[in-house]
């Protein structure tokens, strides 16, 4: 463990990917697992992820657009060398995703909790241009 | 069903992987946010099973057609086993394609992003149960 944080200062690149394997593999374990788990009743115990997102569905109409930014932010990162233009990103996205989460807090706003999915895929869509757009990474000159 | 679990796990996740990128982003070092491990993994690593995966991702939970997928005509009781067998199975394979291709291009790994995408709305949507 000590190894670990020490790595975390000396050769980040190697703790990063380290820590994401984890995290990946501690996820996909769960999932596997919820999907078999059974109760005495022979009904399932947990829900898997997608049938919790499935269940909050209009809720996480936020969550939609955040992930788009992140998938955004691997594929089409551009590089800025001031870090405020960073910051100036990361400050409209969170905007963006509080007006999201105001407008899912209307009662009834899509019928029986069912969004979509172009609605959707288009929410992730514009999550991929902000980060692309608004969001650049900031790198030392 | 234990909803309240999940939905803690669910947001522990989140918690941790927003305090990885707070350290990493005030480490100093510039090269060292997941997003950019991620893309280097798959420029210079060449795992690029990791677009096609995200894609399958997106595609399953964002998409997801309505209609009964060829997987459910065949094999009723099994179909979402297969899907998910199959899109493992295709990442692994896509993984020893990798290590035989010289470079990767930005091309591949946007088209890999979009076929990743389809896989997960015609072969592994949850709608159509």
């Amino acid at each position: 463990m000590r190894n670990f944080f020490k790595n975390l200062r000396n050769n980040p690149y190697q703790s990063v990917k380290l820590t994401l394997l984890i995290l990946a593999i501690i996820l996909i374990g769960l999932d596997i697992y919820f999907a078999v788990a059974k109760d005495s009743t022979n009904e399932q115990k947990f829900p898997t992820f997608s049938a919790t997102f499935k269940a909050y569905q209009t809720k996480a109409l936020w969550f939609v657009f955040t992930l788009g930014c992140l998938v955004g932010k691997i594929f089409y990162n551009r590089i800025t060398n001031f870090k405020y233009r960073e910051l100036k990103g990361l400050v409209s996205i969170i905007i963006i995703n509080l007006f999201l989460v105001i407008v899912a807090t209307k009662k009834d706003l899509f019928a029986n909790n069912d969004v979509p999915n172009w609605l959707t895929m288009l929410l992730f869509s514009f999550g991929m241009a902000a980060a692309a757009l608004l969001w650049p990474q900031y790198k030392k000159l | 069903m234990n909803q309240a679990i999940v939905n803690m796990i669910l947001v522990a996740t989140g918690i941790i992987f927003v305090l990885i990128e707070i350290v990493m982003n005030l480490n100093g070092n510039d090269d060292d946010t997941s997003n950019i491990v991620i893309y280097k993994l798959i420029k210079n690593d060449k795992l690029i099973f990791i677009p096609f995966a995200i894609g399958a991702i997106v595609g399953h939970l964002f998409a997801g057609t309505y209609i009964p997928s060829l997987l459910q005509v065949h094999f009723s009781k099994y179909a979402e086993l297969l899907a998910v067998g199959l899109l493992f199975v295709l990442a692994f394979l896509l993984n020893l394609l990798g290590k035989k291709i010289k470079s990767v291009n930005g091309w591949l790994i946007h088209l890999l992003l979009i076929v990743g995408i389809l896989y997960g709305h015609f072969f592994w949507s949850m709608n159509n149960k």
